[in-house]
């Protein structure tokens, strides 16, 4: 994949996450797409690949977005280093495995996202955001995850670098 | 003797991603960033458009499966409200025929007309929202082509939507009233007592900083109250639905439900024939309003 696909490839994406994933909000909560991705790299391929594809897809997002600059690319560069970390402690990442990390990613995510909000003066409650917003985005990016991981695994296999174990 | 060589070290540079991704957080302020933004803005919008538009079709087609039992509630609620309303409505006709005689016969002249939506709207269409659903705020595809200008309020035909924050050449940024960062000076209808109206993540909004010894009943009417200059008096807000009292607090603070459906919307109008106070002495566009208690009324 060249560097030039690539940053098409994930800005596509941002752009799905701030145009169409919230029209299809559940109570108000909409899926991530681009965490979802990047956590599914993150697996495949280790952290040193995710984490590029965060940095890609976080100033995506950053730009078309309202905020400081670079809330959403910390969220994602921390998210998929995770993710990247996790996967090296299986031989080789299955979609339950893929699950369980889009959840914990997604509480990552969401702890930065509320920590940014409350050092910029925002008023919420924690526990209340947390069981509004970051509960149901759980359940909806995994529901992503199942179609994302497999197009992903997909596409590591034809890029052509299987990765090794504890590569 | 062979020795095992030593697993190579990796993602030492990783740190420094992230310490430079916190130092942007930091220092990079919203107002700098207009000029990239404002291209990117340029550039995705005629795709974002696309997007958006499909994104409604698709919600259309798939016949709100998620809100199935939400809508149920609100049906049945509506109803009531609709009943409500339609005698309030008989009320408020007869109301109106009679203030149409008394006008003609003092001969009653608007010299200061109160504010009025026509002549100084403009109507966005919603071409994306923020990339969390913790943060809201929605980009409309209008901008200083059209007029816009920062601290523009924008409504519906319902009620307030928010304020303009920023205004990039073909788009604008709108921050909602039911963000956690938005303070609106809002009051109630009937009693005019002033509060503020401060959105929460997750939840619905609260009128907060009313005084502890001021009666406010479920089903108040809140609307705008014009102090911040912010935005124009007598706009309706929404409907206060859970009263918040706390013997030891200075303070009672109110539920509001709000009049705009912010799940549902696709278009808003820009009021543009309103100067923001706050814009002409340059308030940052962030703080919708004051965020201290209001004067008591």
């Amino acid at each position: 994949m060249t560097p030039y696909l690539l940053v098409l490839a994930l800005g596509l994406a941002a752009l799905l996450q701030v145009s169409l994933l919230p029209t299809l909000h559940v109570g108000g909560v909409y899926p991530n797409l681009p965490l979802v991705v990047v956590v599914a790299w993150a697996l495949l391929r280790g952290s040193r690949s995710a984490v590029i594809w965060a940095l890609i897809a976080g100033l995506w997002l950053d730009l078309l977005s309202s905020r400081s600059f670079g809330g959403y690319t910390l969220g994602l560069v921390v998210a998929a280093y995770l993710a990247g970390l996790a996967g090296q402690t299986v031989y080789r990442p299955t979609i339950p495995f893929a699950l369980v990390m889009a959840a914990v990613a997604t509480v990552v995510q969401g702890a930065i996202q509320m920590a940014l909000l409350g050092l910029s003066g925002g008023t919420f409650s924690p526990p209340d955001a947390l069981l509004r917003l970051v509960l149901p985005e759980i359940v909806y990016n995994c529901v992503v995850m199942l179609l994302v991981f497999p197009l992903l695994s997909w596409v590591n296999r034809t890029t052509g670098r299987e990765r090794l174990p504890l590569e | 003797m062979l020795q095992r060589p030593r697993p190579k070290r990796q993602l030492r540079w990783w740190p420094i991603v992230i310490v430079l991704v916190v130092a942007a957080v930091v220092l990079l302020n919203p107002r700098f960033l207009g000029a990239p933004r404002d291209i990117t803005a340029r550039v995705t919008l005629p795709l974002q458009r696309v997007l958006r538009q499909a994104g409604n079709e698709l919600r259309g087609a798939t016949g709100l499966v998620g809100d199935a039992a939400t809508l149920r509630d609100r049906n049945t609620e509506l109803e009531q409200v609709v009943a409500q309303l339609t005698v309030e409505n008989l009320r408020l006709k007869e109301i109106e025929a009679e203030n149409v005689r008394l006008r003609s016969l003092l001969q009653f002249r608007d010299v200061n007309p109160s504010f009025t939506y026509k002549g100084g709207q403009v109507v966005g269409r919603i071409v994306a929202n923020e990339p969390s659903s913790i943060v809201q705020s929605i980009l409309i595809d209008i901008g200083s082509n059209n007029g816009i200008e920062p601290g523009m309020p924008v409504v519906t035909e319902l009620g307030l939507v928010g304020r303009v924050t920023d205004v990039y050449s073909n788009a604008a940024r709108v921050l909602l009233i039911i963000d956690s960062s938005s303070n609106v000076n809002t009051m109630l209808q009937n009693t005019r007592l002033r509060g503020i109206l401060r959105g929460r993540a997750g939840q619905q909004p609260v009128m907060d900083y009313l005084p502890q010894d001021q009666s406010i009943l479920v089903g108040d009417i809140v609307v705008t109250s014009g102090e911040g200059g912010n935005f124009p008096v007598g706009i309706p807000v929404g409907q206060v639905v859970e009263v918040e009292q706390n013997d030891v607090e200075m303070f009672q603070r109110a539920v509001v439900r709000t009049t705009v459906d912010f799940d549902t919307l696709e278009t808003v109008l820009v009021v543009t024939n309103f100067v923001s106070s706050s814009e002409q002495f340059g308030a940052p566009p962030g703080s919708q309003d004051s965020s201290g208690p209001p004067a008591t009324p």
